[in-house]
């Protein structure tokens, strides 16, 4: 069992490298959490990642680096009571990413439990709460909340510091240019799908204002994070008899 | 008026978009995105995060109609408007007139020299 470690979900972009970097000057051991499913693209870049952040701290075991399959685990997400939901929540169940990142933080959480890992950490940041699992009121507070009755403190160091993960990243000397999102230095692990998330918030965000699409976001969402809570302490009752047990792909230490 | 309409074409794509996307199961919904991330285009939406791969795939495509095909077409378009057939091309008119050749000039004189 492991005490003085963190896990952290890991897209090599600018924002979890930073929080990264912050996690290795208070934990001994930084497990990084890099999840693939279909449509994502860029492990070589998350593996360029993980080498300059070993540079970066200048400390080749600091960080273990692991990729997890989460497909299983995300067509779960999204078609577990589909047309029921659709009924309550209408075109919730269309909000990609959101359902992308339950399966994310379910995967990291299963992780975290069967480490002995006692924190774990993401770079979400307040200007981007558009997406569910950057927003307090759709997915945040009922995050940490999943994480603490396992025991696990779910941290977001970097949220209020998001227009200044870059600048911070240049003045630490872990990027050599002041601005990488987007161009050619952006080593963030990408996806196609966001494109069907984009379309969801041109259909959805005319519709009501922003405080109203948050709160039946939050509501879609609630009922997401409740089915992971009870589903994970089946898991832990039961091990490999229970529902999430086939749903689980195990991680490919990189 | 421009602006009306980019903002009823957003809620009519997006309203497209949706509805098929909501009758898709799991591979054919990511089929789907990779079919729409590649179609937006680059220039002026960054929507499809695949930013990069996406733009190379537009820069031939617009090289390769600009360099290989833009001639030929520009031609064949032309010719299906009628505006300039193929073949010789009708010029402007002078005020030139033909004068006698040197040698018609000189072929009636006995003696030249």
């Amino acid at each position: 069992m492991e005490n003085n470690s963190v896990a952290v979900l890991y897209s090599a972009g600018s924002d979890s490298s930073l929080v990264a970097i912050k996690m290795a000057k208070r934990f001994d051991q930084v497990h990084l959490l890099t999840f693939l499913r279909k449509g994502t693209h860029g492990t070589e870049h998350v593996l360029a990642g993980v080498k300059r952040l070993e540079t970066h701290v200048n400390s080749p075991n600091k960080f273990v680096h692991q990729f997890i399959k989460t497909d299983k685990l995300l067509k779960f997400v999204m078609y577990e009571r589909y047309w029921t939901h659709y009924r309550k929540h209408k075109k919730m169940v269309l909000s990609m990413c959101g359902q992308c990142k339950v399966s994310f933080h379910w995967r990291a959480l299963i992780y975290c439990l069967e480490n002995g890992i006692k924190h774990i950490a993401d770079g979400a940041v307040r200007i981007a709460n558009v997406y569910p699992e950057q927003n307090e009121v759709i997915m945040l507070n009922r995050l940490r909340q999943l994480y603490a009755t396992f025991g696990i403190t779910y941290e977001t160091p970097i949220y209020e510091e998001g227009e200044l993960t870059e600048q911070i990243l240049y003045e630490l000397r872990y990027s050599r240019n002041p601005k990488v999102k987007g161009q050619k230095d952006d080593l963030q692990f990408v996806c196609e799908q966001q494109v069907l998330y984009a379309m969801f918030l041109r259909n959805t965000l005319h519709k009501m204002p922003f405080e109203e699409f948050e709160k039946k976001m939050a509501a879609y969402y609630k009922e997401k994070l409740d089915m992971v809570e009870e589903m994970t302490k089946e898991y832990l009752e039961k091990g490999p008899d229970s529902r999430l047990a086939k749903l689980i792909e195990g991680p490919q230490e990189s | 008026m421009k602006g009306k309409l980019k903002a009823l074409w957003l809620r009519v794509s997006g309203a497209i978009v949706c509805s098929i996307s909501l009758l898709l199961p799991y591979k054919p919904r990511f089929w789907f995105a990779k079919l729409l991330t590649w179609g937006s285009n680059p220039v002026s939406s960054s929507i499809g995060m695949s930013f990069q791969k996406q733009a190379r795939f537009w820069n031939k495509i617009v090289l390769a109609f600009v360099f290989y095909l833009g001639f030929p077409l520009a031609k064949l378009f032309l010719w299906i408007s009628g505006k300039r057939p193929l073949g010789k091309k009708k010029t402007a008119e002078t005020f030139w007139h033909p004068r006698p050749t040197p040698e018609s000039f000189v072929k009636d004189l006995a003696e030249p020299f």
